[in-house]
């Protein structure tokens, strides 16, 4: 069945791994989350067929914890998948916007926690996230932290699915959050790092879900939820400065940010040595200059859906 | 001038601003990878740095990312902008020994597992051919498991500048001449009286953390012999001796013991610890 109905671009709010994701508004003057896929990258067939399966998937799942797909949309060559909400502030909108005062005590553990069960829901049903980090996280009104881009970028590249990986990256947002948390909980989210590193999330989960629950605040979301709206008014839309191919990015650093009130550098020498790879060395020793070929935002208007809402 | 950061990472907090020895803008800010979520730490030399310098950083940002070792803290990236040149190493969860010392000093056990790892990362960096040359309390960093990294190599004067040979000498002398037999030649940039000036800061710092002063003769009785192995100048020396020392003042669980104490020193110090890591 096709629907026909139309949605309305708001403004911009990120760009990502894999495009630029804008809030939109509906006719019934709700809003949702649109992301642009970055056109370069779903150019074949084959790359869109296979987004257009992990939708489907996700769609039928509707695991929880995962920010829910409502449908993928082409409109001439553009693809934008649609979510049924606004995905903002992120993880990392919570780490920056967060400067010196420190999270809730039993905050950066409930999210810690958050994120693996939504893993654990994900793998349950056959899918990986493929791309966890903190700009793929988003925190909603309740102060729990859910899912985004889930299987994207995996899709686009046609890597298998690898719940390793998602360990992985699960291990290193969570010593991220160990970086902002107090002294106790900190210990336990390198703890549960180190056990997630081996493979085993759902030890890790579990080991930090007990050990956390002893904290003070650690169910109640009241105080994070609380801090959200003044931390999304803190985080203003950012502007793509740099785009790299995600073939770089398989090792070193995606598209970049450049944070509020700080100058942009031009990069004219750059050698990486990681840490996607930490045992490999990636350097390049021929100067890099900064890409210029920033991708040209949609036109503001309209958009006609071509599929419709199961 | 505006601060900046490196493409693709996102500054989380700035933990140290101050001014390097030559005289450049330097800011130590802890980050996230935004690819991978990674926590990092950057170190940022803002304004032009003289060309040799930039030249002789370089190499050695080159010889530091090939050290692979469990006690240096990993060299991720090497960036050169307009505005100034950056670092982006392994972050390291935890304190700097001069953070949990917070002036008293170290039991045996974990001062001995501070100088352990720092031989050992000291031996994994000459065994590539860099010098630290900044050996000190701030460059030994611990995480919460009582783990001990070596970071911030090269980063205290400029390299290969000329050694002052007075700064190296004992009064043992170094032990290639110690039985007459002729000194090995020394390499033109000074490396090998580097490499020996890491091992004496490397000892020096371990009798400063455990003593609270620069007398070998304070340690525990049975520790007072590796002040013989660390004249030699010699790391892998002193680290041979180290073990059966260790043991013999302590016990055959001296590691665990001593990497248990500096766990516990990281989580009482870990509320201002953040700005002891460089």
């Amino acid at each position: 069945m096709q629907t026909n109905t139309e949605l309305w671009l708001d403004r911009t709010l990120r760009t990502g791994a894999v495009g630029t994701w804008w809030s939109a508004g509906t006719p019934g003057g709700g809003t949702l989350g649109m992301l642009q896929l970055e056109p370069d990258l779903v150019a074949q067939e084959a790359a869109r067929q296979r987004v257009a399966a992990v939708v489907a998937k996700l769609r039928a799942a509707n695991p929880p914890g995962v920010v829910r797909t409502t449908e993928l949309v082409y409109e001439t060559r553009r693809a934008w998948l649609v979510v049924a909400t606004v995905p903002k502030p992120t993880l990392a909108d919570l780490l920056a916007g967060h400067g010196g005062s420190p999270l809730p005590t039993g905050a950066a553990a409930g999210l810690a926690v958050d994120i693996a069960t939504a893993l654990r829901e994900l793998h349950a049903v056959g899918l990986t996230h493929g791309d966890l980090a903190a700009d793929t996280v988003v925190l909603t009104g309740a102060g729990a932290a859910a899912l985004t881009e889930v299987g994207v970028l995996a899709a686009i590249q046609d890597a298998p699915a690898d719940v390793t990986r998602d360990a992985r990256a699960w291990a290193a947002l969570a010593r991220t959050l160990a970086a902002v948390a107090g002294a106790e909980e900190s210990g336990l989210l390198v703890a549960a790092a180190t056990t997630a590193e081996s493979g085993d999330l759902t030890a890790a989960a579990r080991r930090l879900a007990l050990a956390a629950a002893s904290l003070p605040d650690f169910e109640t979301r009241d105080a994070l939820a609380a801090s959200l709206p003044a931390l999304d008014q803190a985080a203003p839309p950012r502007i793509p400065a740099q785009r790299e191919s995600t073939v770089d990015r398989i090792g070193g650093p995606d598209g970049t940010v450049a944070p509020t009130g700080e100058a942009e550098p031009t990069v004219t020498v750059r050698l990486r040595f990681g840490p996607g790879v930490p045992d490999q060395v990636l350097a390049s020793t021929s100067p890099v200059t900064a890409a210029k070929d920033e991708p040209a935002p949609p036109r503001r208007g309209w958009l006609r859906r071509l599929f419709s809402r199961r | 001038m505006l601060d900046w950061t490196v493409p693709g990472y996102r500054a989380v907090r700035e933990l140290r601003r101050g001014t390097s020895a030559t005289g450049l803008g330097e800011r130590t800010v802890l980050g996230t990878h935004l690819a991978t979520g990674l926590p990092v730490l950057l170190r940022h030399l803002d304004g032009t740095l003289p060309e040799a310098d930039l030249d002789a950083r370089r190499a050695d940002a080159r010889l530091l990312a090939a050290v692979r070792d469990a006690h240096v803290a990993h060299l991720y990236e090497w960036v050169e902008t307009d505005l100034g040149v950056a670092l982006v190493r392994q972050y390291v969860p935890g304190a700097s020994v001069r953070s949990v010392l917070r002036g008293s000093r170290l039991a045996p056990a974990a001062g001995l597992v501070t100088l352990r790892a720092g031989l050992l990362g000291l031996a994994a960096a000459h065994e590539q051919g860099l010098a630290h040359r900044g050996y000190k309390p701030e460059n030994l960093l611990v995480d919460a498991e009582g783990t001990v990294r070596l970071a911030d190599f090269a980063a205290s004067r400029p390299p290969h500048s000329p050694v002052d040979p007075s700064a190296t000498a004992t009064p043992d002398g170094p032990a290639a001449t110690a039985g007459g037999e002729p000194a090995p030649p020394a390499r033109r940039d000074g490396f090998d009286d580097e490499r020996a000036r890491d091992v004496r800061a490397a000892f020096a710092t371990f009798v400063a953390a455990v003593t609270g002063g620069d007398n070998p003769d304070k340690l525990p009785r049975k520790l007072r012999g590796l002040a013989g192995a660390a004249a030699a100048l010699d790391g892998a020396a002193l680290l041979a001796a180290l073990e059966p020392a260790a043991r013999a003042a302590i016990g055959a669980d001296w590691h665990q013991r001593g990497a248990r104490e500096l766990a516990s020193l990281v989580a009482k110090a870990q509320p201002t610890s953040r700005k002891g890591q460089r």
